[in-house]
């Protein structure tokens, strides 16, 4: 180039740079030096280094370095700050910042020395970066401090938000304030997050500030007085800091007005078990006290209990008989209304004692035999589980029974009666997919009922009587009857009862009686058990002439049995 | 129970807010120009703390402690600040530098010493909370009575015992429930949560009503996932109880569940619980037939919450629970529906403002028993439907008492007239929790 085209050229050169935009220009500078302590200096992107000042501009690729006494905060123009202690060498190697969406990029390096970084906008949507010679510092949220030095490798601790901590040779991330990690050297892996000590925050603190007699670069410095005329900590005075809330939790526990919620439904549930209690006792009572007529327009009327076995047969359309696991004992109440010579309905309610079986299994039934006058049929519809069934019934009379057992001396019993009741019923289950098939061998007894202010509350009474039941080792069932004895001391409110054999077992025990009703457990031979559960029936010569109940036997082998027994004084 | 109020800065109602940031903006830009001049840097860090910034506020008071090392005002402003966060190491470095300064303001070391001891609760590994209280409760129908003494039996007509005619009564009770928190120390910020309630009341009249309850609450709190799933957390637990009543044993209970939940930063919360526990009754001279009701009870439960505006929340609470007894007639299954609308305001009481809370409460539950009890009608089988309205007030008076109270008017409407009840019930008493 000759000598004069090289002046046009350079000419050119000075009036393009004029006319560019003074914005690219101002594009790179990336916050502001807020506070220095000398020496501290900076070196932006391909100049001359030069002294930073308070006020200095800052800009993107600028390196920072301080003296032994020198130190430095940066005022970034998205409101991150970062504080730089003596002997640090950093860099700014990206800052991109876009205020209308409040996010970018900030990276930087650190060859030595130590920061605080305080995060600003770019930081809380997950962009800022801090780089060491050892490891690579991701930053959400956020407040951390590193540190790094050639003899120890890189420290780093979370004040608050997420960081990542990456070296060659593995990452670990720090969720909770309070917490710091140190990788030795590039190729060593972070070690897991541990606390911090105070010591170590509290040297941390001084070394990222002015030391004694240091100013920051301040023309006028604030004092006590000045500080407390601004109002600093004004919004914190008087508040309870047991009522504040942090901003990130510590750990997971949760809070106190969710656990309140919780705890007034537990007590609610209580206050509603507490009613259920009442209100069963207060309806056993009220039937005490309320036995319906026995004679009379209202006709007559027995109450009593009824107890068996039943059995189940499940079959889909085309495929096998399922017997539901085999014979199961049924117990639960039976009633007779004799409304006038012609009319009786006798209804027996039982449940099943295992509570085993799926939800169409059979779990508790109401069989009607009979009708009432004035009373439509379908409010003594006949029940399984809730659906309504047609139970075909058979009543076996007691002297059919007697008839089959006559080793037996049968009850002698005055007005209560008792016998045998096989019912079998054939409802659709699975949504039509499949039928099932109940069969019950019952058998119940029902007496009058007795005022219970008439029951004794002094003196002993000995019983005797039948018991009667189905029993069978798992398969076929089979019919035993036997004898037994009683004996009530209604003062103690208890007695004693034993069955010298029945279905080759005996079994003797204690029951607690309360008020017309008792119950208990027997113990049997071969490791038979029996519960028994009963109620005292007037007779024309006493309140408690006959007694009557169900009782239920469970023993080794799949033993079981079910069935009743019935007695009078003797 | 404590933490439950925000600053007294974030109360203020929302539109203050962006207006408040449009300051903060403004100020900024001043400190930018100017990062000398302490008027500026004092209005933005004020404005920021406000605002709820709290890092911008550190940074500039961090750059006031370059200017003049030696500030305890300063120093217990940004301890506060650092407390907001969650950062308790960095709060009590900053509280330790200020009470070590001879040059500390004495109202300013109180502040300090207050903030430091609550600090020192959050950091330690076991945490504890404890809430009392004691007080009297009256019920027009304490004995869950029917409304008319016109009831069944056997499916007759009867006439209710009289012991059991509804009747009003007063009570003295206590209740008391103790937290503890045990923090693993890891990142995932696992827990170990237990707790352990407990409640008496001495009836002045029904005596056959009182009762003492106890339960016991133990499991860990697991984070999920936290990094695919931040806030959700898993917890297993094991829960045990016995209720005597009437001065006799009457219920022991154990059983276990499991609940996941999930809490966002904005204060919403979810849970999905499971639980199943085995209930064993105990008969006595005034239950005489309790005995019948042992049985399983399993229950799945949904409960949920969330801020609706100006310090109104939302609390809601759906489950489906199925009792089965020994005997069908007390087996149910029963859905229920509870909802509350806690408003927490801060009322200033000698100077210092203090939590109260007044919720709204409405539910309805849903019981269908499985079988007829003889007793009273040997063909109809129990249906009940409950609905319930009701308040509770809570204030907060000291740091650590307050007073309590809670009324609710429930309606139970049965297809038995054995169980059809109405009870106004209201109870109240000092409160302590610390």
């Amino acid at each position: 180039m000759t000598s004069d085209n090289r002046r046009r050229f350079l000419l050119a050169g000075t009036l393009l740079l004029a006319l560019v935009p003074s914005s690219i220009v101002r594009a790179e500078r990336v916050g502001t030096a807020g506070a220095v302590n000398p020496a501290s200096r900076g070196t932006p992107p391909s100049a001359a280094t030069r002294i930073i000042e308070m006020g200095s501009q800052i800009v993107r690729r600028e390196r920072i370095q301080t003296s032994a006494v020198g130190s430095v905060q940066l005022v970034f123009i998205d409101k991150t700050t970062l504080n730089i202690g003596p002997n640090s060498d950093m860099v700014i190697d990206e800052f991109v910042y876009d205020p209308d969406k409040s996010a970018g990029k900030l990276s930087a390096s650190l060859a030595r020395g130590a920061m605080r970084f305080v995060g600003g906008n770019i930081s809380h949507s997950g962009g800022a970066t801090i780089r060491t010679p050892a490891s690579t510092i991701g930053i959400r949220g956020g407040v951390t401090t590193v540190a790094h030095d050639a003899r120890t490798g890189t420290r780093v601790i979370s004040h608050f938000g997420t960081l990542t901590v990456t070296s060659l040779a593995g990452t670990e991330i720090i969720r909770r304030p309070g917490f710091e990690v140190t990788v030795a050297g590039a190729g060593q892996p972070p070690s897991a997050p541990f606390r911090v000590t105070q010591a170590e925050l509290e040297a941390m603190n001084r070394v990222l500030t002015s030391k004694a007699g240091q100013s920051g670069g301040a023309r006028s410095k604030p004092t006590p007085s000045k500080v407390q005329q601004a109002g600093v900590g004004s919004q914190s005075d008087g508040i309870s800091p047991a009522s504040v809330r942090s901003l990130q939790a510590q750990t997971l526990a949760q809070n106190g007005q969710t656990v309140l919620l919780q705890t007034i439904a537990r007590q609610d549930m209580v206050s509603e078990t507490v009613q259920q209690g009442q209100q069963a006792t207060a309806a056993a009572v009220t039937a005490a006290e309320n036995p319906p007529p026995s004679s009379g327009d209202a006709g007559e009327f027995y109450f009593g209990f009824a107890g068996g076995l039943a059995s189940s047969e499940r079959k889909s359309t085309g495929g096998p008989v399922d017997t539901r696991g085999g014979p199961f004992i049924v117990r639960g109440a039976a009633v007779i209304i004799d409304a006038d010579r012609s009319s009786r309905v006798s209804a027996i309610s039982i449940y099943r004692e295992d509570g085993g079986g799926d939800a169409d299994d059979f779990s508790s039934g109401t069989f009607v035999q009979g009708q009432l006058p004035g009373v439509a049929p379908s409010e003594l519809a006949s029940k399984i589980n809730d659906t309504t069934v047609t139970p075909t019934q058979t009543l076996v009379s007691s002297d059919a029974l007697k008839g089959a057992h006559p080793g037996v001396n049968f009850c002698a019993c005055e007005y209560t009666r008792w016998g045998g009741w096989a019912l079998s019923a054939t409802r659709s289950i699975q949504q039509g997919a499949a039928t099932q098939t109940d069969k019950a061998d019952l058998f119940w007894v029902a007496g009058r009922l007795s005022d219970p202010a008439e029951i004794p509350l002094t003196g002993t009474a000995s019983y005797g009587g039948h018991i009667i039941g189905n029993f069978t080792d798992g398969g076929a069932q089979r019919q035993a009857a036997g004898n037994f004895s009683a004996t009530v001391d209604f003062a103690a409110g208890s007695g004693t009862m034993a069955v010298p054999n029945l279905d080759g077992r005996a079994y003797s025990g204690s029951f607690s009686q309360y008020s017309n009703a008792f119950g208990g457990s027997l113990t049997g031979t071969g490791g038979a058990d029996m519960n028994v559960v009963g109620m005292f029936f007037r007779g024309s010569a006493s309140p408690v002439q006959d007694i009557g109940g169900n009782f239920s036997v469970t023993g080794p082998g799949n033993y079981l049995g079910g069935g009743i027994f019935a007695g009078s004084k003797q | 129970m404590g933490a439950i109020l925000l600053p007294a800065a974030d109360l203020s109602a929302q539109a203050v807010n962006a207006t408040l940031k449009q300051q903060q903006e403004q100020a900024f830009a001043q400190v930018l120009r100017e990062p000398g001049n302490l008027d500026a840097s004092f209005r933005y860090a004020e404005i920021s703390s406000a605002v709820g910034d709290y890092e911008a506020a550190i940074g500039a008071l961090e750059r006031m402690l370059f200017f003049n090392p030696n500030l305890p005002r300063v120093k217990a402003e940004l301890g506060v600040l650092y407390f907001r966060l969650g950062s308790q190491e960095m709060a009590r470095a900053y509280f330790s530098d200020v009470l070590a300064s001879r040059d500390t303001p004495p109202e300013v070391r109180a502040k300090v010493e207050a903030f430091l001891a609550e600090s020192d609760k959050r950091v330690a590994p076991n945490q504890f909370q404890v809430f009392l209280q004691t007080g009297l409760r009256y019920q027009t129908n304490a004995n869950a009575g029917p409304g008319s003494p016109l009831v069944r039996a056997f499916g007759f007509d009867a006439t209710l015992s009289r012991d059991f005619v509804k009747r009003p009564d007063w009570n003295w009770f206590m209740q008391g429930a103790l937290r503890h928190v045990y923090d693993f120390g890891n990142q995932r910020g696992d827990v170990w949560e237990t707790s352990l309630v407990g409640y008496r009341s001495v009836q002045f009249d029904v005596t056959r009503l009182n009762l003492g309850y106890v339960e016991l609450q133990s499991g860990p709190r697991l984070a999920l996932a936290p990094d695919l799933l931040p806030g959700w957390t898993i917890r297993p637990y094991g829960i045990g109880s016995y209720i005597t009543l009437g001065e006799e044993p009457y219920l022991a209970n154990g059983g276990g569940g499991v609940a996941v939940g999930w809490s966002s930063p904005l204060g919403w919360t979810a849970e999905l619980a499971v639980e199943r526990a085995r209930r064993v009754f105990r008969n006595s001279d005034d239950y005489p037939i309790a005995k019948q009701q042992t049985g399983e009870l399993s229950a799945i439960s949904l409960q949920g919450g969330g801020p609706i505006a100006y310090g109104v929340r939302w609390l809601a609470r759906v489950s489906f629970a199925r009792n089965d007894a020994k005997v069908d007639s007390y087996s149910y299954r029963q859905s229920t529906f509870d909802v509350a609308f806690p408003y927490e305001m801060a009322v200033p009481l000698w100077g210092t403002p203090r939590r109260l809370t007044i919720a709204p409460t409405a539910g309805y539950t849903r019981a269908s028993f499985d079988d007829p009890n003889p007793f009273v009608d040997p063909f109809i089988a129990r249906k009940d439907r409950e609905w319930r309205v009701g308040a509770a007030f809570d204030a907060q008076l000291t740091d650590i008492l307050g007073f309590g109270m809670r009324l609710q008017y429930a309606v139970n409407d049965s297809n038995l007239p054995n169980y059809r009840t109405r009870n106004f019930s209201v109870f109240g008493g000092p409160t302590a929790r610390f």
